[in-house]
């Protein structure tokens, strides 16, 4: 049985509808592993729903539902998200709000809100070749800072598919239903491999302009760390000890902030920062 | 609330941790969870507000370190001390 990790977060997918065995199990390949690390095994399930709707499933995690009477795409996000929330709620790891790839085991994080760009950024980096390391929670370890890929599929919304035309998961997996966002593994999207453990390097804040020219911008250190810490998760649970260990990371990464108008330009400019 | 003088000598809240970087320094508010960027001057007032030094020695001792006027270096010292105790980040002993 195929057992996938997202973090501490070890779980094994059991999917009764075969096209859509093959489709999530592609979806979620990166996060495979050859051995479990815990003895408790969680299992989400997906059935197909007990009225008999076609194409219609109910998602269980144990004994919580994750979505009833739901789409197949919808099932999938379900599993994206309960993925992502196990990860940035665990204590093992303090956890920002961010997408990130690397190059010779320097990160780059790309640190906003959600619908800032930082999927579509991911993307187009891993596609110019970078290695990834995660679209949505950045996890450093406590003792050493040393940031752990989380692989997740890269989650693309509506607006990125024009840029991303090759990802279209329909192509692979036919099912009338409308998708709210593409999950699409990073070995789909380039030459990228997924990163090993890496340390931080450059800290950029991106913000999603529609029609602004690209421009990338230094900031302070000390600007840097009140940004990173507000996008970090349950950093207000965690303190000084979340303030300590960022600001202990923080003086040895450069501090950007970057208005992004265009992918391909977006893409240019780190690439011209990492060559640096 | 009456203003802080230069004959005050306050202190950093014991319940406000703070992170020095390049010069600045950022502070956690425990109480509200309220993050405060400090620019380099205010950094370094803050790190002198022992609860024993009044401001105006600490304005006399960045005037002859930095070799600024003491006139405006206290007025500076006085001003932020003052600001940061709006903020709830410092209290008079």
């Amino acid at each position: 049985m195929t057992t996938y990790r997202a973090l501490d977060f070890e779980f094994v997918l059991q999917v009764d509808d075969p096209a859509l065995r093959d489709y999530v199990e592609t979806v979620f390949d990166a996060l495979v592993v050859d051995e479990r690390a815990t003895e408790v095994l969680e299992v989400i399930r997906i059935t197909a729903t007990e009225d008999g709707s076609a194409s219609r499933y109910d998602v269980r995690h144990g004994d919580a539902e994750l979505g009833t009477g739901v789409t197949a795409p919808a099932a999938v996000d379900a599993i994206v998200q309960r993925a992502n929330s196990r990860c940035v709620d665990s204590s093992g790891w303090l956890s920002t709000h961010a997408s990130c790839v690397s190059r010779d085991g320097h990160a780059i994080l790309f640190a906003a809100h959600s619908e800032s760009g930082k999927s579509t950024l991911a993307a187009g980096l891993v596609r110019a070749g970078f290695a990834y390391v995660t679209d949505e929670a950045v996890a450093f370890d406590w003792d050493a800072g040393c940031i752990q890929p989380y692989p997740k599929p890269i989650s693309l919304d509506p607006g990125s598919w024009p840029l991303f035309p090759e990802l279209d998961p329909r192509a692979t997996y036919t099912d009338d239903a409308p998708f709210s966002q593409w999950h699409v593994p990073a070995a789909h999207v380039g030459p990228g491999r997924v990163s090993a453990p890496c340390r931080a390097r450059w800290l950029v804040f991106p913000k999603y302009e529609a029609g602004a020219d690209t421009a990338i911008a230094p900031i302070t250190r000390g600007e840097a760390l009140v940004e990173w810490s507000k996008n970090t998760f349950r950093f207000n649970e965690h303190g000084r000890r979340a303030l300590e260990l960022l600001g202990g990371l923080v003086t040895d990464v450069d501090c950007y902030r970057m208005t992004v108008g265009d992918l391909d330009d977006a893409v240019a400019r780190v690439e011209e920062l990492v060559g640096a | 609330m009456s203003e802080l003088t230069r004959a005050d000598a306050p202190v950093r809240r014991s319940d406000v941790y703070s992170v020095e970087v390049d010069g600045e320094a950022v502070l956690l508010q425990e109480t509200d969870d309220e993050l405060h960027r400090l620019n380099v001057t205010a950094a370094l007032v803050w790190s002198l507000l022992d609860g024993v030094t009044t401001l105006e020695a600490i304005a006399r001792d960045i005037s002859e370190e930095l070799e600024l006027p003491f006139a405006r270096v206290v007025d500076d010292t006085v001003h932020i001390a003052n600001q940061l105790r709006a903020q709830h980040l410092v209290q008079v002993p």
